[in-house]
């Protein structure tokens, strides 16, 4: 559990980015991180229970090669992008061709660096497109030949939720990328968790809707490791997806036609399922152990996807989250791309929108509500402006704090954050707009009573919240530049330390 | 418990003590070494050549952070020292402490100390803390005549300077202190010490003991944290012991230390030198959560074991060993109080983590009733000035689990209604760096737990293993586990191989 690297040593050679999911997922295997079982496996609970039981322990990567009760033959994997308790990007660098022992600050810079470049997709044809290998529409589409995972046993069915999404507006040429959990509902039929007042895809929902046509929509599972991490990112209106997933592999990512509509996905995708989320029809969708980690309730109705068409690989691979479990001092994929790909990108959209920021970070424990940035403080007003900024744009609905610390604060340093908000941030006068009840909210707070989210129509939460900030960075007084001979200090500590065989720890850090 | 060298002995047989065997200078690179092995939740470090007579340790009481789940807990080492073992549950720690305050027999007598050869002050090599290069005492215990601190404020008061013969084993004729300073020059101490024994008279004895056993180390810190009910230091070390104590004129010491530091207290500095009183160096966390003060002292002889070897914290690193000292004790001081004031013991566990550096206080509570969460903080804010913010977790979560305490913090308390904040006139606390002018502040909690007002169908059960699997599948997949081709087993989980109940 500890990671002795020698202080100094240079970083290893990456290999290149991933093209594929399985390709990601035989590089974690040469790595001795992948742990393919070849035993008979139940994709109802126990596929998730074992992949559970492997994030807690942080244990290999589980990929179930032989999962029973389906008629067409899939495999699972668990968690694939789970990064390793004390580096939690590191399965994510591999999957970008990174060197994984990068530091967190170099991973960090590197990630930023390839999202200021995006690369432009290359369309391919249908015949070269591995997802095209089997296709099957209409009648023949039967969801459960696959085997879509029961992840907790009080769920309200089984799920895809390790997906992208592919969706158009309908009022202009842009597609968006992103990630909304699926409940199956029979063969040709899920649920999709598109909660009104959110943003993107929903809202291209929603006005589909009030013209009573469907929306076509695609979702892409499986598909490589730089389009699923796109999918979770915050993403200019307007720009291109694709050319953001390529900007971060390094590489175009090939794109294909859907079979029965005119979406684009990428067509290294394991499993693509076509369709049309039909307005004016629900089914219930719920509950589900959602990312707070907690159960979330109640079951909900939510818009219907009627399947067209499935189109998959040879012996296709579908991936799954057993949500929930990435909390506290576990890792799942959500939370791993949340220290991974989400932090790169906020803090390379506020850096664009004006704010010269070191870091922002999701905050260590809790994945999606919480951020610490790191950051000097120019002018009065400062915090307030951003963390208000943020909270009126995308952090609109999930994110409700942000912690503020020193720039030369490493806000991937659990334990630096945590102790500038024990001593830095004075109750009197740094913690800022808790108490009011005034701010929208998602529906997924546990904190929420049932009542307060909203029942069993599509909506919102019927409760407001408040949005908070805690400014943890110090004084000007107490603040002081370690002197140059105490960091030479310090290093040759260290290398006396490294000479004697002593194995350190120093946890999560930029430096790690 | 037994003495500073039994426990070295458990440390290393635990795994957690590396010796560093080149040479590693007292004056500059020693506590350097220290504070980075402390700083990377390293182990105890052992400086064998310092360039001085006594073997320097490092993190003898130290730990690692609970941030992460990592090999050995935060107060393993202190789990050790009180012979608890070093897989010692924390709250069998807290329980320790707890009935340790009623204070045990008399310590045992011995008829000399185990330090018995004379040794020069400076020879010594005391390591220089927080980079002052000057020599530095930390975790030291100082005997000083009762008399003399407890009538050392009342100018009609003569105290006597020692301690009469036939009283210098007494436990009620002395008291323990703890102490840390500096050396200046061959003979002067500037020396840190609860406040009260600042006003020691010019003339009285004291003796300083460094490497004491650790159960002397704890009871002098906990009867100076503590409330006046609370035993007195040596009796307390018993109850953690046994400890046996030997004759000095400053009064019982404990007998197995390893350096003895004969003294006289001496405010007024020889002519031509510096009439600084403060000792260089960081200040110990203790010396936040007592008021304090300075004692200038003249050494008059020093004395110590066979090859000696002195603990010392690098005071000023982050996880250094003053820091988990203070932070069990005051924790366990808390923990105790709040389950002996109501009648009822609602408190499961308690804590000032090392990682906050005190500022915060997490109490899992069960919550009687609507509004016992506000009665509990403020009364933990009404029992101590170090922090201002306390955490009110629900008693499900298990003890010291940082990462579902930090995390509780945003999902389980609503922001608009869960963070409680008090009106400005709050004294400020001693703990965190704004306010040090002592001006008043707010005070506040979070109530992290769930509401007892709601129906049980509102609490949203915790994704768990436990609760998210039916048994036979839980059973089906740790027993395949290592079949199925894992590596890690129950010791990798966050639990320790318990998974908690999930259910709320």
């Amino acid at each position: 559990m500890t990671h002795n690297r020698p202080s100094g040593s240079p970083a290893t050679d990456g290999g290149a980015p991933a093209d594929s999911l399985r390709e990601y997922l035989r590089a974690l295997e040469a790595a001795g991180e992948l742990n393919r079982i070849d035993a008979d496996i139940s994709w109802n609970l126990e596929a998730s229970a074992v992949t559970m039981l492997a994030n807690n322990r942080d244990d290999r990567v589980p990929a179930f090669e032989s999962v029973t009760d389906c008629q067409v033959p899939a495999r699972l994997v668990g968690d694939p992008y789970r990064g390793s308790r004390g580096r939690p990007w590191d399965r994510p660098a591999r999957a970008l061709g990174l060197p994984p022992d990068l530091s967190g600050d170099e991973y960090y810079r590197t990630v930023m660096d390839r999202l200021r470049n995006p690369v432009d997709p290359v369309v391919v044809d249908a015949g070269a497109a591995p997802c095209k290998a089997e296709i099957r529409r209409g009648s023949d589409v039967d969801l459960f030949s696959l085997p879509w995972p029961y992840i907790h046993a009080a769920d309200g069915g089984r799920y895809s939720n390790l997906h992208t999404m592919v969706a158009p507006d309908p009022d202009s040429s842009w597609t968006d990328w992103s990630a909304h959990r699926a409940m199956i509902q029979d063969g040709a039929r899920a649920s999709v968790l598109l909660l009104a007042g959110e943003q993107t895809p929903n809202l291209f929902y929603y006005r589909y809707e009030r013209r009573e046509e469907p929306m076509p929509v695609a979702l892409a599972v499986g598909v490589e490791p730089a389009a699923q991490f796109t999918a979770s990112m915050w993403i200019p209106t307007g720009s291109d997806e694709a050319a953001f997933a390529g900007g971060l592999k390094g590489e175009p990512v090939e794109l294909v036609e859907c079979t029965t509509n005119d979406l684009k996905v990428p067509a290294s995708a394991e499993l693509v399922i076509e369709g049309r989320i039909m307005p004016g029809e629900r089914l219930d969708e719920g509950p589900f152990g959602d990312y707070f980690g907690y159960m979330h309730g109640p079951r909900r109705s939510m818009p219907v996807l009627r399947v067209d068409a499935v189109t998959h690989r040879e012996e296709p691979v579908i991936p799954f989250c057993v949500e929930g479990s990435g909390v506290g001092y576990s890792l799942n994929t959500t939370s791993t791309t949340e220290v991974a790909c989400i932090g790169p990108d906020a803090t390379l959209g506020l850096q664009a929108a004006g704010y010269d920021i070191e870091r922002c970070v999701p905050w260590r424990f809790t994945p999606r509500s919480v951020y610490v940035v790191s950051t000097d403080v120019p002018r009065p007003g400062y915090l307030h402006e951003l963390a208000n900024f943020i909270f009126t744009t995308w952090g609109m609905l999930h994110v409700d704090f942000f912690v503020f610390v020193d720039a030369d604060v490493d806000p991937l340093s659990t334990r630096d954050v945590v102790e500038a908000l024990a001593l830095h941030a004075d109750p009197d006068s740094d913690f800022h707009q808790f108490g009011a009840e005034t701010m929208p909210k998602v529906p997924l707070n546990i904190y929420q009573t049932p009542e307060e989210k909203g029942d069993v129509e599509t909506g919102t939460s019927k409760s407001k919240t408040a949005k908070a900030y805690i400014d943890a960075t110090s004084d000007a007084e107490s603040a002081a530049e370690p002197a140059a001979d105490r960091e030479a200090l310090r290093e040759r500590a260290r290398s006396v330390l490294d000479r004697a065989g002593v194995n350190l720890d120093p946890g999560v850090t930029s430096g790690g | 418990m037994a003495d500073l060298r039994t426990h070295l002995d458990r440390l290393d047989a635990a795994g957690d003590l590396a010796t560093v065997g080149e040479r590693v200078h007292w004056a500059d690179t020693a506590a350097a070494v220290a504070g980075e092995a402390a700083r990377a939740n390293g182990p105890a470090v052992r400086l064998t050549d310092t360039g001085g007579r006594a073997t320097l340790v490092g993190g003898v009481f130290g730990g690692p952070d609970r941030l992460a789940v990592r090999s050995r807990e935060p107060w393993a080492r202190i789990g050790a020292a009180l012979g608890l073992g070093h897989d010692a549950a924390y709250l069998d720690v807290l329980d320790a402490l707890v009935a340790a305050r009623r204070g045990g027999s008399d310590p045992e007598p011995a008829d000399q100390p185990a330090a018995t050869a004379d040794a020069d002050l400076r020879a010594l090599g005391l390591p220089a803390v927080d980079g002052a290069d000057v020599p530095g005492i930390t975790l030291g215990v100082a005997a000083v005549p009762a008399p003399a601190v407890e009538n050392g404020t009342d100018p009609e008061a003569d105290p006597p300077e020692t301690v009469p013969d036939g009283r210098r084993t007494d436990p009620d004729a002395v008291r323990w202190l703890p102490v840390c300073g500096s050396v200046h020059g061959s003979d002067g101490l500037r020396l840190s010490v609860p406040a009260p024994a600042g006003e020691v008279p010019d003339g009285t004895r004291v003796a300083v003991a460094l490497g004491a056993p650790p159960a002397a180390l704890f009871g002098a810190t906990m009867r100076w944290l503590g409330e006046s009910h609370v035993a007195g230091a040596p009796r307390i070390a018993d109850a953690l012991g046994p400890v046996a104590v030997a004759p000095t004129p400053a009064g019982a010491v404990p007998a197995g230390s390893e350096v003895l530091v004969d003294a006289t207290v001496a405010r007024t500095p020889p002519s031509g030198t510096a009439t600084e009183t403060h000792p260089t160096g960081a200040p110990a966390p203790w010396e936040s959560a007592v008021p304090t003060a300075t004692l200038r002292a003249r050494v008059s002889g020093v004395r110590v074991r066979e090859d000696p070897i002195v603990p010392f914290s690098p005071t000023g690193a982050p996880m250094a060993d003053s820091r988990h000292l203070l932070s069990v004790v005051a924790s366990a001081r808390l923990y105790g109080r709040v389950n002996n004031y109501w009648g009822v013991a609602p408190a499961e566990w308690l804590a000032l983590p090392v990682e906050a550096g005190l500022g915060i206080c997490l109490v899992a509570s069960d919550v009687l009733y609507a509004g016992f969460e506000w009665q509990l903080a403020n009364t933990l804010f009404s029992f101590s000035r170090l922090f201002d913010k306390v955490v009110v977790l629900d008693t499900e979560t298990p003890p010291m689990d940082l990462g579902r305490a930090f995390d509780d913090v945003w999902v389980k308390a609503h922001p608009a209604n869960d963070w409680e904040f008090s009106d400005s006139e709050a004294p400020a606390a001693r703990a965190p760096h704004y306010r040090r002018d002592g001006a008043t502040g707010a005070n506040m909690y979070v109530d992290a737990t769930w509401d007892p007002r709601w129906d049980e169908e509102y609490i949203a059960p915790r994704v768990t293993f436990e609760a998210t699997y039916p048994e036979e599948i839980r059973e089906a997949v740790r027993a395949d586990w290592m079949n199925l081709g894992f590596d890690h087993g129950p010791e990798y989980d966050p639990t320790r191989g318990g998974d908690t109940d999930g259910g709320e």
